[in-house]
């Protein structure tokens, strides 16, 4: 069902204009890039590894590392911060036992973002990619029971 | 000052303009057709001149300038770039360019992209506008279909490739040049200048980046002309922009107003005041790097050039007396703590430091030491950065201290 | 005017602290002011290097615009006049010196880079001793100790593992002069922010051609050689055993040019002896190329009628490449910079 790293590839170019481009799509079919996909991208590309490496961990939507199951990314922007979205970061903490940003639990990752535009509807949490909005200190539970 | 006049968002409640017959029937791409006849690309480089229109990404500068030194290059090969990786945190006018009136800017980029001479031009979107990203597909597809962009543009001999790239998540993209660096398959990070990217942009060459509020502006100066546009709006900041209103207001919005509004203007006429049982207590003017601007300061004007403030993306962030300050400190430094591109010294661990102090401070932790330390970075981070981010991440949390005494 | 590759270099006279000299054009700022003896800091400049203009310690004043500018990347131009020295520039480098020195304060002792570090030297001559910001960078391996530290702290990568060159980010500046110099490209600058890590894609164990030239560039002891010094000085120490120097071809210059940079000054024979080398052999330009070194221990054994088990053979040499694949006659092989830190640690310097 899922494409090759390989089929990916050759839908580019192997011009640098379309690496980034490549290294989105390789991320978003597999979850992340593994240090052989790397490779072949580089090869692929004809630049060193170091070089797809540090453009790949620059940017937010290519991860390098395996993602858990569970990804939830709560926004802290301005408005949202407002509407006291640093409570419900606070209330997942203590739900799982996890502090946001870190990488310890391989189970469950809490990001904290900056705002996707949605301002009027704030908080705004995205749990694997589902936009939740108005998400308050205690409605939060009952989403995060959804997912587990 | 007539508060009514309407460049970009004209139509938008009328009809759908991503449709193309739409835009089409309330005279789109008749400016396009206007170029194509005249073929004269130095007249129109006067008129946008003329207009004084400044660029709506941030800085403000002149397009006219920024147009003349591409348009005036040896080098044969020139690009455009339409900048649409909105991300300063609390501003969706460029997605709401794109989600109401898509063919206006890419009427904009063709118009822009054949002046300078360039044969490709690009719209770097925002990573997270996957939406917006295929109603710019669809449109430009529409448009391709008749012939507005691709070889022979309406039969004539001017022929222009547009492609989208899509940004990855990287606030400081939106900084030109770490734009370029994106597009180049590089770390977007901002890079030295000179040269600018005038001279020396995507691939080396000449490259106009416009933001996507600036372009949207074109069509109206081809059709109207400079002299008309420069009549809007205040003398030395002529012309509308759109603004973001945003936080404890009774009416959130996008607003299209002539730039000289006031500030109080925009918050208590447009926007509606505070909401309910609400009590001003400061706006945030242009984002997450915008001032404070207290109750007294409300009847300053939304300009560019001023020298007090910048009006930078446009977003106005309404704060009322309920809020916690340390919690939005906490968003200004996490937001630069993320998303400084790591390169030189003060930014990198500044940002850092800065969100440091920021926690203690919500945890009432707070030492003189810290506070010492604060002075010494946001003077740093003003002072001595490689690019401007460094200024943008100091400006809110420098307010805070000196006008909301946050350290007292 | 000098000519070079057949071109006219324009010559100009720029203002440097009110006093007029000649300057190139292409010739930046830095360039000027290191010829003519006018000292400016600088961490990630380096000569041949492109100018990455990112510590921002070589910040300067200039008559053209209010803002301080680069002045390893600000080329000269006719009219320049250029401040080196001000309250304002001295505020400016000492607050940056300041957020690198959080990660090196009080580690200076027992540190591999102590007193051959560029930090180190640029924090005692702006006296940088305010303990203003907490060490960052930590090395964090599970949970617990997350715990234990109250912020969130910048993770710490340490490679150990490869023959010759010891990594640690904990002292890394991030000032990429590594990742420009390495003709292998095997750094890259990783991660965004504060979480910059300056190292191999996927953090793995450095595998390169171990040429070394990052470790002579490395401002500090983010990179440094790799040996098991407590081994070494038992060995230069065992009664037992004959330590021979066998010393590469022009290292005496390197190692006196090292001993300089601590502000030391000595006889090179003098230095080994005191160190415990009981035997030095200097090895000629030819003798290092052919492989005449080949049987040193064995001919040298034979000659001095000694069993080759008892002879210890030093090679000093900065082709630390060899620590990847050591030829067996050779029991160690100590670069210029380690013979001066076993100098420093033995307190003959």
């Amino acid at each position: 069902m899922s494409k090759t790293i390989e089929k990916i590839l050759l839908e580019f170019d192997p011009e640098n204009i379309s690496l980034l481009p490549a290294l989105k799509k390789i991320s978003a079919a597999f979850g992340h890039i593994s240090e052989k996909d790397m490779q072949k991208v580089a090869d692929y590309f004809e630049v060193p590894l170091s070089k797809a490496y540090e453009t790949a961990s620059f940017y937010d939507q290519v991860q390098i590392k395996k993602q858990p199951n569970l990804v939830i990314k709560v926004c802290s922007g301005a408005n949202c911060a407002m509407n006291n979205s640093f409570a419900v970061i606070r209330e997942i903490e203590n739900y799982f036992k996890i502090k946001a940003g870190d990488e310890f639990n391989a189970k469950v990752k809490l990001e904290i973002i900056s705002c996707l535009g949605q301002c009027g509807e704030g908080p705004i949490m995205v749990i694997n990619n589902k936009v939740y909005n108005n998400v308050t200190q205690s409605s939060v539970h009952g989403i995060l029971e959804k997912w587990l | 000052m007539n508060k009514n006049i309407k460049i970009i968002t004209k139509y938008w409640d009328v009809a759908d303009l991503k449709k193309i017959k739409n835009y089409e029937s309330f005279g789109g791409y008749k400016a396009l057709h206007k170029f194509i006849k005249d073929k004269n690309s130095d007249k129109f480089a006067d008129e946008i001149k003329n207009s004084s229109l400044l660029g709506r990404g941030g800085a403000g500068f002149p397009t006219g300038d920024k147009l003349e030194a591409v348009a005036g290059s040896g080098e044969k090969e020139r690009y455009f770039i339409c900048n649409l990786d909105e991300s300063e945190p609390g501003t969706y006018k460029d997605r709401a360019i794109v989600d109401n009136d898509p063919h206006k800017l890419i009427e904009g980029i063709i118009i822009l992209s054949l002046i300078i001479g360039a044969r490709k031009a690009f719209i770097y979107i925002n990573g997270n506008y996957g939406k917006q990203e295929e109603i710019l597909e669809n449109a430009l597809e529409e448009a391709y279909k008749k012939k507005y962009w691709g070889e022979k543009i309406l039969k004539s001999d001017y022929n222009l490739e547009i492609g989208i790239f899509s940004g990855a998540g990287a606030y400081i993209c939106g900084e030109e040049t770490a734009l370029i660096n994106s597009i180049e398959g590089s770390r977007g990070e901002p890079k030295m200048r000179p040269p600018y990217p005038t001279e020396k942009g995507l691939f080396g060459k000449p490259t106009l980046v416009n933001n996507a509020e600036t372009i949207s502006n074109i069509s109206w100066i081809v059709i109207y002309g400079g002299e008309e546009y420069a009549k809007i709006g205040s003398k030395n900041s002529p012309g509308t922009k759109l603004f973001v209103l945003g936080g404890a207001v009774k009416k959130p919005g996008v607003y299209e107003l002539p730039l000289g509004v006031t500030i109080r203007e925009l918050i208590f006429e447009i926007g509606g005041g505070l909401a309910k049982g609400k009590e001003f207590w400061f706006a945030q003017i242009g984002g997450s790097s915008g001032r404070l601007i207290m109750e007294k300061e409300l009847d300053a004007k939304l300009e560019f050039g001023n020298k007090d403030f910048s009006i930078g993306s446009g977003a106005i962030l309404v704060v009322d007396k309920t809020t916690n300050i340390y919690d939005l400190l906490l968003s200004w430094t996490g937001f630069f703590r993320r998303e400084s591109c790591g390169k030189c010294v003060p930014c990198r661990e500044g940002t850092f430091r800065l969100w440091e102090i920021a926690k203690r401070l919500q945890d009432g932790e707070i030492s003189e030491a810290d506070k010492k330390a604060v002075k010494d970075i946001l003077w740093t981070l003003e002072n001595t950065t490689f690019c401007p981010f460094g200024k943008f991440a100091a400006a809110a949390f420098r307010d805070a201290v000196e006008k909301l005494k946050i350290l007292k | 005017m000098p000519l070079e590759r057949g071109r006219r270099i324009m010559c100009m006279n720029i203002r440097i602290n009110n006093k007029i000299y000649e300057a190139r054009e292409e010739e930046t700022v830095l360039d000027v002011c290191r010829r003519e003896g006018i000292r400016i800091p600088t961490l990630c400049a380096f000569s041949g290097l492109p100018k990455e203009t990112v510590c921002r310690l070589c910040l300067v004043e200039i008559n053209l615009t209010d803002k301080l500018v680069p002045s390893c990347a600000f080329q000269v131009c006719e009219k320049l006049e250029v401040t080196t020295e001000s309250e304002r520039i001295n505020k400016a480098r000492r607050i940056n010196l300041e957020l690198l020195w959080a990660d090196h304060a009080g580690k200076c002792a027992g540190c591999r880079k102590n007193r051959m570090c560029e930090l180190q030297n640029l924090a005692e001559e702006y006296k940088i001793e305010n303990f203003h910001f907490v060490p960052r960078k930590e090395e964090i391996t599970d949970v617990e100790e997350r715990d234990l530290l109250k912020d969130n702290k910048s993770r710490v990568v340490i490679d150990n593992k490869n023959p010759a060159i010891f990594r640690t980010t904990e002292y890394c500046i991030e000032c990429r002069r590594c990742i420009n110099i390495c003709p292998d490209k095997a750094f890259g600058f990783n991660h965004r922010a504060g979480d910059v890590v300056v190292g191999t894609p996927y953090e793995k164990t450095l595998d390169c051609s171990f040429c070394g030239k990052c470790v002579e560039v490395c401002p500090t002891a983010a990179l440094t050689d790799q040996n098991d010094f407590g081994k070494i000085i038992k060995d230069l120490d065992n009664l037992k055993k004959m330590a021979v120097a066998v010393v590469d071809w022009e290292m005496e210059k390197g190692v006196l040019r090292q001993l300089k940079n601590m502000k030391s000054q000595k006889n090179f024979d003098d230095l080994l002896t005191e160190l415990g080398f009981e035997k030095i052999i200097n090895l000629s330009k030819e003798e290092t190329k052919n492989e005449a070194i080949k049987n040193i221990k064995a001919d040298y054994a034979r000659k001095e009628k000694i069993n080759p088990e008892s002879i210890v053979i030093f090679f000093i040499s900065n082709k630390i490449e060899k620590k990847a694949n050591k030829d067996e006659y050779l029991d160690y092989i100590l670069s210029e910079r380690e013979i001066a830190r076993l100098a420093r640690d033995r307190k003959i310097i």
